[in-house]
């Protein structure tokens, strides 16, 4: 199993759709995949074709008292995706406090008897929880996503500073960053994308993924960019970072 | 378990794409109408239909769905859609050729065909057996020798070897032997050098070198000893003419030999990681009447070089005291030097800078020269290890033609004249520490520069002469070979031969007034070094001497060379056998055999003159700027140029009709030297067809010449939908990009931006599309900022492995092919000539020649690609 | 895995050397630049340790 931590410095700064496009050519390169939605905003869904009307996942079936891997779908090009689910603010309040102890996930990751190399791409919230946290101990790799604006820089250079979590180093050695939503014409954008690669060094993983507005138009086409427009750059970017990260399990 | 779910909609095949699934699966019908589609299109001519149904049914299995493209792939030459008697021949002989010659590359993948290619490979093997029999040991044997390489560390031991190889080597030359002997002789030193010749090292090269040096001088001994008829006086006369000819060529092969015996190949020396140890350098641009535009490229690019920015110092040398070139440099923040004359032209240009300027090191970089950015971070380091050292130089590069590249259209084919110079020659003088100054791409130290007074200014070749007193001065010199800029060739074959009149007047110059054998201060070596590089440019007269010899004996009846025929042929042959064996096998990729000949008779008439003129009386004759940067607008016969040539060739004419004659009524003892001049005639017929075809100029398409290059780079459109691409050309004014535009969706004149990724970095430029034709994509960048401009040079001309891949398809001399692109290239230059008859003369001919051509594509084509593209069809 | 076909590491590789002491002087130029331009990110830069490697050029 190769667990993969998919975690925006910020929210909005497009973990899932990273995690999207790199379960779908992952999966396209005949690897299993478990997309593993631990973000309370629920938002994954989107990306997976899901009625939007739908409300299931995980964490509601957990609320709702049933087996929360009921909630599991399997996807046209076999990924197995569980999305979060719909529920109340009490409800994960709820939640994160009492059904979710200390080793959960490891628990029920290890329950789901998995063929043996699947990926579980884990999309975490950037805010730190019961649930991220794990799902940080937990992964092999975190990916960790920045848009190239000053908000970003600061909360990335308070995290390094504190070293995330407690001083924690295992996180830092196998957290590797990448740029989004890079507006090329943008001066700033580029200026700041220099910067947190002269910062981060051999951290910041080599490939750039730009603002296009194809990755936008094919979430509201219900498809991930591969698929809507495989010739785009952005779905040749995706494709390097998967590339990057079959060569870095490979190492 | 995870659960199946309605979620999987998607995988509902549509109707389109089950209909596809049946098509492709494998039903005979089926494909057969998709490979009757693709082959013949819509027609269905009747031989066409047969030979499909014929290689559709019989090939192997897998083959068929992927037949159509192996049809079009093993008979490339035939349209199967029309059925004319041609196509008819044209497929059986192919089938023939396909099936015999080229089985052993068909039969696996086409048609087993395993049995008759047993056959072939057998009868092979037969014929060539005794040749392998013996050559593999004898190679195996000098490999092992390259092995097991000795060190000796007695002096005394190498001089009895050296003594014993001396005397063994004047046995070899002097003693007189029969033909018969001299046959044996020969033959047995051929087979050495052809069994060394495949066998790379240090020892076989040295091997090859000794035997055409023996061979040679085992020639030049015979022809002193027993060629010269003294009983006639017009034979003695034209005998000496000769001998002196030889001699020389004798003089620069050993002289070249002794040179490119073991070319240094320098690497780099890494700078300290502390920039404050680091010298300042300033960049001189000189130019004098280019126009902006080239300068402008050089000096974004010279601004760009990674050298700590108060370090360097980027200025132009302007003797053209132009306006617009101060506003340019005031405007990207380099200096602008000028003076109210220019005397002593680029020398003095330079010297009149040096004393405004302070930086410790000087590069120097011709205005069309543009250097990449990593050139002062190559070059620098051996100053710092080196302090002795005053000159780094590296190599001249040239992305457009130069006029034998485009006029023989072989620009990245064949190795250019420049190339052998750069590659092997200097690199052989490094070793000897007499790399010289070539004027540009270079660096020089300024301290050592001042005590000599500057750059020379007594000669019209004043880098070399700068170099020379360096030398002199006891300071040394480096040759790094890797091309660290690249600059624009002499547009046409007269700029080029005038630039060659001018090295050739400057060297003969300096040769006269400071000559590297004399006077203080240099090693014998460097000084045999420097002397091969003047006198190699006396080199006209013998050329020309060449040209005419055997018309001595074809129209005076003068026996240059008075031996028999049959004893000439086993002297002189294998000297010049083993001349170009040795010569193939070093300079193998950097100059193909026979080149340096039609290279050589070009400028033979041209650098005769003032070479002489220059020796007689150094200080006349007057300085000619090389004049780069112009356009040959349309096609067109340089006659003016091409005059001496014809002359040559009309008295050559006249050489094959006077041999012709003497042959059917002269006396018959004589046939056989009529044959040997006769053959000779040919050759310089040969080499005088090749210079004709350089002096048809072809018309250069346009004015910046564009370079080719492959790097992924995105198209951004207004609407903000990125696009990907390839850049697969640059010039200094916009791009050649590969993009399906369908796909795009990309109009003429519309607005773009580009992005241009350099390693880690990316740099983005505001673009237009200026044309737009299937997939190729052209693109201009209009008012770009200083720093877009110096950022755009960093993406294209100045990116530091902008040339390191130039020479990746120059493959290694082959001599053969070789002697057959030379007949060729001859051959070319009498069609010229041919042409511009009157055309009643002409027709009957071009009537022949169009048949001819029909006749050749009856011809069987060789397939070369073997592989087999999985497509469906 | 490095950013693809980083110029300074094809020269160098073509002539069988390595890269790590070419120094990436332009780049170092442009984010001090970058710093004097903006002065948010200058102030949160400044509280970051300057890593020394960062001035070179990091190929192999």
């Amino acid at each position: 199993m190769r667990i993969l931590c998919v975690q925006g410095i910020q929210s909005s700064v497009g973990a899932s759709t990273i995690v999207a496009n790199v379960s779908r050519i992952l999966s396209e390169l005949d690897h299993d995949v478990l997309v593993f939605d631990l973000n309370p905003n629920n938002l994954q869904r989107l990306h997976f074709n899901m009625e939007w009307q739908c409300n299931s996942g995980w964490a509601l079936n957990i609320c709702q008292q049933q087996s929360w891997y009921k909630a599991a779908f399997q996807c046209e090009q076999g990924i197995r995706f569980l999305p979060f689910g719909k529920i109340t603010y009490k409800e994960l309040q709820l939640l994160l406090s009492d059904s979710i102890s200390d080793n959960w996930l490891l628990d029920q990751l290890s329950l789901l008897n998995l063929p043996s190399k699947t990926w579980v791409i884990l999309n975490t919230s950037s805010e730190l929880n019961t649930l991220s946290t794990q799902a940080l101990k937990l992964s092999d790799i975190i990916i960790r996503i920045c848009e190239p604006s000053t908000n970003c820089l600061s909360q990335l250079v308070d995290s390094i500073q504190s070293s995330f979590i407690n001083n924690d180093i295992s996180l830092v050695k196998k957290s590797f960053y990448i740029i989004n939503k890079l507006i090329p014409t943008s001066e700033i954008d580029r200026d700041i994308a220099l910067t947190l690669k002269n910062l981060l060094l051999e951290q910041m993983i080599p490939v750039k993924i730009h603002f296009d507005e194809n990755i936008k138009e094919s979430l509201a086409e219900k498809t991930t960019v591969t698929s809507y427009a495989p010739f785009s750059p952005a779905a040749k970017e995706f494709r390097k970072l998967v590339i990057w990260l079959i060569s870095h399990f490979n190492r | 378990m995870l659960t199946k779910d309605y979620f999987n909609k998607d995988t509902q095949l549509s109707i389109d794409t089950k209909l596809r699934y049946l098509i492709i699966q494998s039903n005979l019908a089926k494909d057969w109408l998709v490979f009757k589609k693709t082959v013949l299109g819509d027609k269905t001519p009747l031989f066409g239909t047969l030979v499909g149904i014929i290689f559709f049914f019989f090939c192997h299995e897998e083959q068929r769905k992927k037949s159509s493209q192996t049809i079009k792939k093993y008979f490339p030459h035939i349209n199967f859609s029309e059925s004319t008697p041609a196509n008819v021949i044209r497929f059986i002989l192919q089938i023939v050729w396909l099936s015999t010659v080229q089985s052993n590359r068909t039969s696996k993948s086409l048609i087993n065909l395993d049995f008759i290619y047993t056959i072939l490979t057998f009868i092979k093997m037969i014929i060539f057996f005794p040749v392998k029999k013996i050559l593999s040991p004898a190679r195996s044997i000098l490999s092992r020798i390259e092995t097991s390489e000795r060190i000796y560390n007695n002096k005394f031991e190498i001089r009895i070897y050296l003594l014993f190889t001396i005397i063994l080597a004047a046995i070899c030359i002097s003693i007189p032997f029969t033909l018969s002997a001299q046959i044996t002789f020969s033959l047995l030193l051929l087979f050495v050098a052809v069994t060394a010749y495949s066998v790379p090292g240090r020892l076989p090269r040295l091997l090859l070198l000794t035997l055409s040096l023996t061979i040679s001088s085992r020639y030049l001994w015979w022809r002193y000893s027993f060629t010269l008829n003294i009983d006639n006086t017009m034979d003695v006369v034209f005998g000496i003419i000769l001998m002196f000819a030889e001699t020389y060529a004798w003089l620069i092969l050993v002289l070249g030999f002794f040179q490119i015996i073991w070319p240094l190949d320098r690497k780099p020396i890494p700078l300290p990681e502390d920039t404050s140890l680091w010298p300042s350098v300033d960049i001189f641009i000189p130019t004098y009447n280019e126009p902006l535009d080239i300068v402008k490229t050089t000096t974004f690019a010279a601004l760009d070089i990674d050298w700590p920015k108060d370090k360097l110092n980027v200025f132009i040398l302007d003797d053209g005291n132009r306006l617009a070139f101060k506003v340019f440099a005031t405007e990207v923040n380099a200096g602008y030097i000028t003076r109210d004359n220019n005397i002593h032209a680029k020398a003095g240009n330079i010297n009149q800078a040096l004393k405004v300027t302070t930086g410790d090191y000087i590069a120097i970089f011709d205005c069309d020269h543009v250097p990449v950015r990593s050139f002062l971070q190559v070059t620098m380091g051996s100053f710092l290890a080196d302090q002795k050292l005053a000159l780094v130089q590296t190599p001249h590069h040239f992305y457009s033609p130069d006029p034998f590249e485009r006029n023989l259209s072989n620009f990245k084919k064949v190795p250019n004249e420049n190339h052998l110079f750069y590659s092997i020659v200097q690199s052989g003088n490094d070793l000897w520490n007499a790399a010289f100054f070539c004027g540009s791409c270079s660096v020089l130290k300024r301290n050592p520069l001042l005590e000599i007074g500057g750059i020379a200014t007594e000669t019209v070749t004043e880098d070399a002469h700068t170099a020379l007193r360096l030398h002199r001065k006891g300071y040394s010199s480096a040759y790094l070979n890797i091309i660290q800029a690249a600059g624009l060739a002499t547009e046409s074959l007269s700029a080029h031969i005038g630039q060659r009149i001018r090295w050739a007047r400057g060297m003969a110059q300096i040769f006269r007034i400071d000559n590297p054998l004399f006077g203080k201060g240099l090693s014998v070596v460097q000084r045999l070094c420097y002397t091969n590089a003047m006198i190699h440019f006396f080199g006209g007269i013998p050329r020309l001497i060449f040209l005419l010899a055997p018309l001595g004996f074809l129209f005076f009846h003068s026996y240059l060379i008075y031996a028999p025929a049959v004893e000439i042929l086993f002297y002189a042959a294998p000297m010049l056998i083993h001349a170009n064996i040795a010569n193939s096998y070093i300079q193998g990729k950097y100059r193909h055999s026979f080149w340096a000949e039609i290279y050589e008779s070009v400028l033979a008439w041209y650098i005769a003159r003032p070479t002489t003129m220059a020796l007689i009386s150094p200080k006349t004759g007057k300085f000619n700027v090389t004049v780069k940067g112009g356009l040959v607008k349309s096609d067109f016969f340089d006659l003016s140029i091409s005059k001496p040539y014809l002359s040559l060739i009309t008295l050559n004419v006249l050489g094959i009709v006077a041999a012709v004659y003497r042959y059917f009524l002269g006396p018959s003892d004589e046939q056989s030297t009529i044959i040997l001049n006769f053959v000779w005639t040919l050759y310089n017929l040969i080499l005088l067809g090749g210079a004709i075809s350089v002096a048809q100029e072809t018309k250069q398409i346009r004015m910046r010449q564009r370079v080719e290059i492959n790097t992924e780079i995105i198209v951004i459109k207004q609407s903000g939908h990125l696009v990907s691409a390839t850049m697969c050309d640059f010039s200094s004014s916009g791009l050649g990009l590969k993009i399906d535009h369908k796909i795009a969706n990309i109009n003429r004149n519309e607005i773009i931006h580009v992005l241009i990724p350099r390693g880690d970095r990316e740099f983005i430029f505001p673009a237009r599309i200026t044309n737009t034709n299937n997939d190729y994509i052209g693109v201009v960048f209009d008012n770009l900022t200083i720093q877009q401009q110096i950022d755009l040079s960093e993406c294209t001309y100045s990116r530091a492995d902008a040339w390191i891949f130039w020479d990746q398809n120059f493959s290694h001399d082959k001599p053969i092919s070789s002697i057959k692109a030379i007949i060729k290239v001859g051959f070319h230059g009498y069609v010229i000539l041919f042409k511009m008859l009157p055309p009643y003369v002409t027709k009957p001919f071009l009537l022949l020649s169009s048949a001819s051509y029909f006749i050749k594509t009856l011809l069987p084509k060789n397939i070369t690609d073997n592989t087999i593209e999985y497509k469906d069809a | 895995m490095k950013y693809e076909k980083d110029d300074i590491n094809e020269l160098y590789k073509s002539i069988g050397m390595n890269s790590s002491s070419y120094l990436e002087i332009k780049e170092y130029e442009t984010i001090i630049n970058i710093k004097k331009k903006w002065l948010h990110i200058n102030e949160i830069l400044s509280f970051v340790k300057r890593n020394p490697s960062n001035y070179k050029n990091k190929g192999t």
